[in-house]
């Protein structure tokens, strides 16, 4: 059943983005797009599943796309603004450090979606990540902090609350 | 040479001679292979644009619509009116096999820079002549 | 060394020079003309004209019919250039070994995971390029291009070692890429086989009807055209473009140790 699942979920990616990739509205492309598709989730589901999925993970699914339209819409914006505040200010007052962050999220998935999101962010960009120890490395343009605590306090928790809930 | 399309397609195809003529520079005077390798490149890359710039055509006026066939065509008259308006498809596929072609043989020449580099340890040309590097 | 290096300067610079003014002045013909030739107009009208099949190849874009219906020979040869330099870097190295437990460091784990995102994204990208060859630009060589990408992408993000134990292996790459020659030629020869059996006349490429030779390849799937044995060409283009790219990617970045073997067996001439 998880198993199934598992090449379920790789298949409606992949068919979705053929339609999307293609723009396939003519039976010909949707036919032949869905044999095509079915033999390149057979091919790369061992790459990019480690674990059997559950019918229980739609949840996450949910929690994925709100935190998509989060992201893009209120922590995008606060950070732009962050930022051009520091460019169009008369005295340049940035503190550029690179401070050590660390993350508690076990998947490299949900470790992978924090450091996009950070890097994403105007201002910090992930440029060093430790697998072992679990630290990210970030280059922080405002430096306020060298303590790991609290500059994941500052950077990475909000995202990681979601990555947490997302990926876990 | 009043009009903006003649223009334009003057510096195009003068831009493009001076890259000819950089790569060719390149090719006979850079000693390294890799260096020599990326100036053919780029030469094959440049002639292969001056082909696909000389099937170009003008259109006076406006554009009646755009000179794809985006959907199947119902009579003749849509075909002919393709063909008044499309530019030359020939270079095109000329070219699509120049790259093939292209590509074919800068794999192989990658290999054998490999190995000349695997057994001279540089990929100098001189070394291989028995002269001195530098 | 100096005199030589000013020499080639001064003529590649006067080549330029001469060969700009020449075109300025309309050398190699009207840049950009009103009218194209004769021989395109053929082309564009007789791409897609259900009305005169027996010029036709009925398919929307006119790149991939020239390329596959009325110059296919040329496209098979150039197919078979491809698979010769193939054979040829590999059989420069011949004897090599593939191992693995070398080194799978690769790139970090950021890298990793979203290359593992991207891989379907890219497989579906190329097998939607090659399948609409005949409908939209793109076509065999394209799409099998892009699937190449992908196996770069991983053997230079993972490293050599994990697209290896992956189950990706020289043998397994060129018995796909001969088999998409296989393909190619069998297509080719398709109408060619129906009609011996039939005992009609017919070509070898043959498409469409032609005169004299009656039978065609099934043109029509469901609500799109299929351009006969174009679709055909191009998925089995696709295979053997994507198998052979990545082969010789694969031979061309063998680490040392696997080499070592092989070179030592090669007689190196002074």
């Amino acid at each position: 059943m998880g198993k199934i699942l598992s090449y379920l979920a790789v298949y409606a990616l992949v068919y979705g983005f053929y339609v999307v990739f293609s723009g396939a509205t003519s039976a010909f492309s949707l036919i032949l797009g869905a044999v095509g598709s079915l033999l390149v989730s057979l091919i790369v589901k061992p790459l990019i599943v480690s674990r059997e999925l559950k019918l229980a993970d739609i949840k996450r699914l949910g929690y994925l796309i709100y935190y998509y339209i989060y992201y893009m819409t209120v922590a995008e914006v606060r950070a732009h603004l962050g930022i051009a505040k520091i460019v169009l200010s008369r005295k340049l007052k940035i503190s550029p450090a690179i401070v050590k962050v660390p993350y508690y999220v076990s998947s490299s998935y949900g470790m992978t979606l924090i450091a996009g999101s950070i890097t994403n962010t105007p201002g910090t960009v992930v440029v060093q990540v430790d697998t072992q120890r679990k630290f990210l490395y970030v280059h922080w343009l405002v430096a306020t902090t060298f303590e790991p605590e609290k500059a994941r306090e500052s950077i990475s928790s909000e995202f990681e609350k979601f990555a947490q809930k997302i990926f876990g | 040479m009043s009009d903006p399309t003649s223009l334009m397609f003057t510096t195009i195809f003068i831009c493009l001679t001076v890259n000819i003529g950089m790569s060719l520079y390149g090719i006979f005077v850079r000693p390294s292979l890799v260096k020599k390798f990326i100036a053919l490149t780029i030469f094959s890359d440049t002639l292969n644009c001056f082909a696909i710039a000389l099937g170009f055509r003008r259109v006076v006026g406006s554009y009646p619509s755009i000179a794809v066939l985006a959907a199947l065509p119902e009579s003749p008259e849509q075909l002919s009116q393709l063909a008044s308006t499309a530019v030359d498809p020939l270079p095109q596929a000329l070219v699509l096999t120049a790259v093939v072609i292209g590509l074919a043989v800068y794999m192989f020449l990658a290999g054998l820079i490999l190995m000349y580099y695997r057994y001279y340890k540089t990929t100098h040309v001189e070394v291989a002549r028995g002269g001195r590097v530098g | 060394m100096r005199t030589r290096e000013v020499v080639i300067a001064v003529s590649v610079a006067a080549m330029v020079v001469l060969l700009a003014y020449a075109i300025e002045v309309g050398g190699l013909g009207p840049i950009a003309p009103q009218r194209i030739r004769d021989l395109a107009a053929t082309y564009l009208i007789n791409t897609y004209n259900p009305w005169n099949i027996t010029l036709s190849s009925l398919s929307l874009e006119a790149v991939t019919a020239i390329v596959w219906d009325y110059r296919g020979i040329d496209t098979f040869f150039e197919t078979s250039v491809l698979f010769v330099a193939i054979v040829g870097v590999t059989s420069l190295l011949r004897g090599f070994r593939e191992k693995t437990g070398l080194s799978s460091a690769g790139l970090s784990e950021i890298v990793k995971t979203s290359t593992k995102v991207l891989a379907p994204l890219i497989l579906v990208a190329g097998v939607a390029i090659a399948l609409h060859g005949h409908l939209t630009p793109g076509g065999g060589f394209q799409g099998g291009s892009f699937i190449a990408v992908l196996f770069i992408l991983l053997s230079v993000t993972f490293s050599l070692d994990y697209a290896i134990s992956y189950g990706i292996s020289s043998r397994k790459l060129l018995a796909l890429r001969s088999g998409g020659l296989i393909g190619i030629l069998v297509t080719s020869l398709a109408l060619l086989i129906a009609s011996l059996i039939l005992g009609v006349n017919s070509y070898i490429f043959q498409n469409m009807a032609r005169e004299g030779a009656p039978l065609s390849m099934p043109s029509w799937f469901l609500d799109r055209p299929t351009g006969g044995t174009l679709i055909w060409f191009n998925t089995f283009e696709a295979l053997a473009v994507a198998a052979g790219i990545s082969l010789a990617f694969l031979v061309l970045s063998l680490r040392e140790e696997e080499v070592e073997e092989a070179l030592g067996q090669v007689e190196w001439y002074e």
